[in-house]
């Protein structure tokens, strides 16, 4: 691009004592207008080859500054050079001598390339504010700049008139400048000093563009016979660069200058609106809530323009205690609040207190002596979360009549931001105390998942399986394997009446007591007796232990069973299944006059194939949706149809019927389930005793 | 989980409490409270009437420990009427049938109410 410029200037200078008219040769002209149009063209694309970079990256302050400060600067330059250049021309509009040739050629160049570069300027601060008629416009005066300059160049080489084109294209380039500079919204972000800078700086560059036009492009002014002699129709590109600054000058220098009356509102509004902003994102990031109490107090005092800003919160018992304050010393605060005058004030007026005059304020005079020289006028304005007050936000300055209508606005908004704050900081606080509780009961569960065997009883031919699961993550429910007096394996399975942390509480008790009394009974009825004579009296009125113990012989299979208010116990024998349910009080609801004579004990005899099913409320209670309960028929038809060799098995049956039936309703009550499989005729053999569990901490 | 309400009328010489919708852990605390208010005035025949009651759980059952005690020290007592069979057996398993009079009908728990009445002011 250089070169081919480089070469077409020298072409160009070479041929320059040719005049441009219809007396030269034809292919001196042409390669004279080409060598021209080359020069042109190559400087056009040199100066406006820069991308344009996206507005929202781009300072418009600067760039405006910049703009603006080119086009004066260079357009004096031009001026000057037109005035002070010795350039003497012949009534032919011909260089007189060869220093007007070379000064003047060079002059053209320069202000060829002037001209472009202000448009490059003008194009960046129209690009800054596009509309979509943008690119489209800018097409249109590029096409009209080619034309003015087209019927330039004709008009001098053939000698027709073209004077009326020429206005009319004129005339419609500059409507097009003023339709692409209609948006520039951006200058109501200036702040007034920059608005009265802008103001001055687009008339002076206005003035300049005025007088180059006036003086420049006159019949017989140097300038425009310097252009001619470079080019005929060039002048167009200076001329319609200059009036595009002063069309765009014009319009923004007037619109700063109407805004400048309102300028300060304006800055006041935008500090406000970037004030309140920033305490928002402020918010997202600090979760210490003191942090952003001391950033809002600064805040409020710089937007203000307070003398003292300070943040009280209440505490539970309605206490309110100063936690930010921004220039306001101790002694300030108690000689505010002295006899309580203020926060009596504040509690009437609930919505807010606004006081221009502390003299003339009835109720706040009698401070007014001691707090005149640093409180005047006062703002406080409640902090409300859900309609309940959390504290005051206030702000005193030491002349009176300083707060206007704006300013509570103000601090209302403020308000409601530093109470979001502080739900926000409370919410996170007890988000903290709920994992810490969640973690303790996860211990509390891990605990009591230890209170339960950890090992199945090994006998010859019976297999045991067990499961439990707390409907919460801990639970009433209980089963264990203990060894009677007399050796004999006990199956015990308890639930304790209601749920969750106080039914854990007494499960871990009612294991205690299992495993100090199983050792010196010989029965389950009496093991249960024992339990209830330990446990009446220690427990709640409405808590109570429901319980089932089942012992066995593992020399002839005999069982015998006690029940103790539980569910029935389900034994299949052979291919009927029967629900035993021996006549007992639940542990805990009567005392041992009651419950020992009606404590009944029954027995019955495993023989191969036979199967147990023990298990708490939780599982006949199981709801669907619809809160229909499992109930015992599909228990016992599950017994009925097992024919499994694994205890497991079985147990995975009942557990699976479970979930079926309660098709993904969480479980509402803790479920245990203990099943136990005769694989084999029971007979004397060597009796591997289980071992009672240690109880945790024991 | 599901509602459950309490209604509250007098049949001399007892008073009554209907008990609806389901009686667990979380609403038993309201029996109990309706159920000392009552013993504190002076209500000592209570009749709880059980027919439009769907469900009971362990906790539910716990209440009616707390009272009965205190009741029969001063003469009355709390009867359990009109039980739908699945309630019922929840009773019966714990043993209540033997703590509690549990009958089928309110009249027949008002007659007895009268007869005890007759009874104590005859001796």
């Amino acid at each position: 691009m250089v070169a081919i410029g480089s070469v077409s200037s020298l072409v160009f200078l070479d041929v320059l004592h040719t005049p441009f008219d219809h007396t030269v040769p034809p292919l001196v002209l042409s390669l004279k207008i080409a060598a021209a149009l080359g020069f042109i063209l190559s400087a056009a694309l040199l100066i406006l080859r820069r991308s344009i970079r996206p507005s929202y990256s781009v300072n418009a302050g600067n760039l405006f500054r910049q703009a603006v400060s080119f086009v004066t600067a260079s357009t004096i330059v031009l001026l000057v050079c037109s005035v002070v250049l010795p350039l003497s021309y012949t009534s032919a509009n011909a260089p007189a001598n060869t220093l007007t040739l070379i000064l003047g050629v060079a002059l053209s160049i320069a202000a060829v390339l002037i001209a472009l570069r202000q448009m490059y300027w003008l194009d960046n601060l129209v690009l800054l504010r596009r509309s979509k008629y943008t690119n489209r416009l800018r097409g249109f005066i590029a096409i009209g700049m080619l034309g003015l300059m087209m019927f330039e160049l004709y008009r001098v080489i053939s000698g027709a008139t073209t004077d009326v084109l020429t206005s009319i294209l004129l005339t419609l380039i500059c409507i097009l400048f003023v339709a692409i500079t209609i948006k520039r919204p951006w200058l109501n972000s200036f702040s007034k000093k920059e608005k009265l800078k802008g103001t001055l700086a687009s008339f002076t560059a206005c003035i300049f563009a005025i007088v180059l036009l006036g003086t420049g492009f006159g019949e017989g002014d140097s300038l425009l016979q310097s252009m001619n002699l470079l080019l005929p129709g060039t002048q167009y590109i200076l001329l319609c660069s200059l009036l595009f600054s002063l069309v765009y000058f014009v319009r923004v220098g007037f619109s700063l200058f109407i805004a400048l009356p309102t300028a300060g509102v304006v800055d006041r509004k935008i500090r406000e609106v970037r004030s309140l902003s920033a305490l928002s994102r402020k918010i997202t990031q600090i979760n210490d809530s003191q942090e952003l109490l001391d950033t809002a107090v600064k805040m409020v005092r710089d937007v203000c323009g307070a003398s003292s800003v300070w943040i009280e919160l209440f505490d539970e018992e309605g206490k309110a205690t100063v936690t930010a304050r921004k220039n306001i010393s101790d002694s300030q605060l108690h000689f505010l609040n002295a006899d309580g005058v203020l926060s009596k004030l504040l509690r009437v007026q609930r919505h807010g207190l606004y006081v221009e005059n502390m003299g003339e304020q009835p109720e706040l005079r009698s401070l007014y002596p001691k707090v005149m020289k640093f409180a005047r006028s006062m703002v406080a304005v409640p902090l409300t979360l859900e309609e309940r007050s959390v504290g005051t936000l206030f702000a005193i300055h030491r002349e009176e009549f300083a707060f206007e209508a704006e300013d509570v606005a103000l601090l209302l908004a403020f308000a409601d931001t530093v109470s979001i704050a502080i739900e926000n900081a409370r919410l996170f606080q007890s988000s903290l105390e709920k994992e810490r509780f969640k973690s303790e009961l996860m211990v509390a569960r891990d605990m009591q998942q230890k209170l339960l065997p950890k090992t199945l009883p090994e006998i010859m031919h019976l297999d045991i399986a067990a499961y439990s699961s707390p409907a919460f993550e801990v639970g009433g429910d209980y089963y264990d394997f203990v060894t009677l007096a007399d050796n004999r394996l006990c199956i015990i399975i308890g639930d304790v009446s209601g749920k969750g942390i106080s039914a854990a509480f007494y499960m871990a008790e009612v294991k205690g007591i299992v495993l100090a009394q199983a050792s010196e009974c010989r029965s389950p009825g009496e093991l249960l007796r024992k339990v209830n004579r330990s446990i009446r009296g220690h427990i709640d009125k409405q808590s109570y232990i429901t319980m089932t113990a089942l012992a066995i012989d593992p020399t002839n299979g005999m069982v015998s069973l006690a029940r103790a208010g539980h569910t029935p116990l389900m034994h299949k024998h052979g291919k009927g299944v029967s629900l035993l349910t021996p006549k007992g009080f639940g542990i805990g609801l009567v005392n041992a006059a009651m419950f020992d004579p009606v404590l009944e004990e029954c027995d019955l005899r495993l023989a191969e194939g036979d199967r147990i099913l023990l298990f708490t409320d939780g599982v006949n209670e199981a709801q669907d949706e619809e809160f229909n309960e499992l109930g015992y028929a599909p228990l016992e038809t599950i017994l009925k149809n097992n024919t499994s060799q694994r205890a497991e098995l079985l147990l995975g049956d009942v557990i699976r019927q479970i979930a079926e039936h309660s098709g993904g309703v969480a479980q509402h009550d803790d479920v245990t389930i203990v099943t136990l499989l005769c694989t084999g005729q029971l007979a004397q053999q060597t009796v591997t005793p289980a071992r009672n569990v240690e109880f945790a901490g024991a | 989980m599901s509602s459950f309400s309490i209604e509250h009328r007098l049949r001399k010489p007892a008073q009554i409490l209907d008990i609806k919708g389901f009686l667990d852990a979380h609403t038993a605390p309201q029996l109990e409270t309706k159920l000392e208010s009552i013993i504190r005035e002076g209500g000592y025949n209570i009749v709880v009437n059980f027919r439009e009651l769907d469900y009971i759980s362990s906790a539910g059952l716990g209440v009616f420990m707390v009272f009965i005690e205190e009741v029969r020290n001063k003469l009355g007592d709390i009867k359990l009427v009109s039980m739908q069979p699945k309630v019922f057996t929840v009773f019966d398993l714990l043993g209540f049938p033997m703590l509690f009079e549990i009958l089928e009908h309110e009249d027949e728990a008002i007659a007895n109410f009268r007869d005890a009445g007759n009874e104590s002011e005859n001796g």
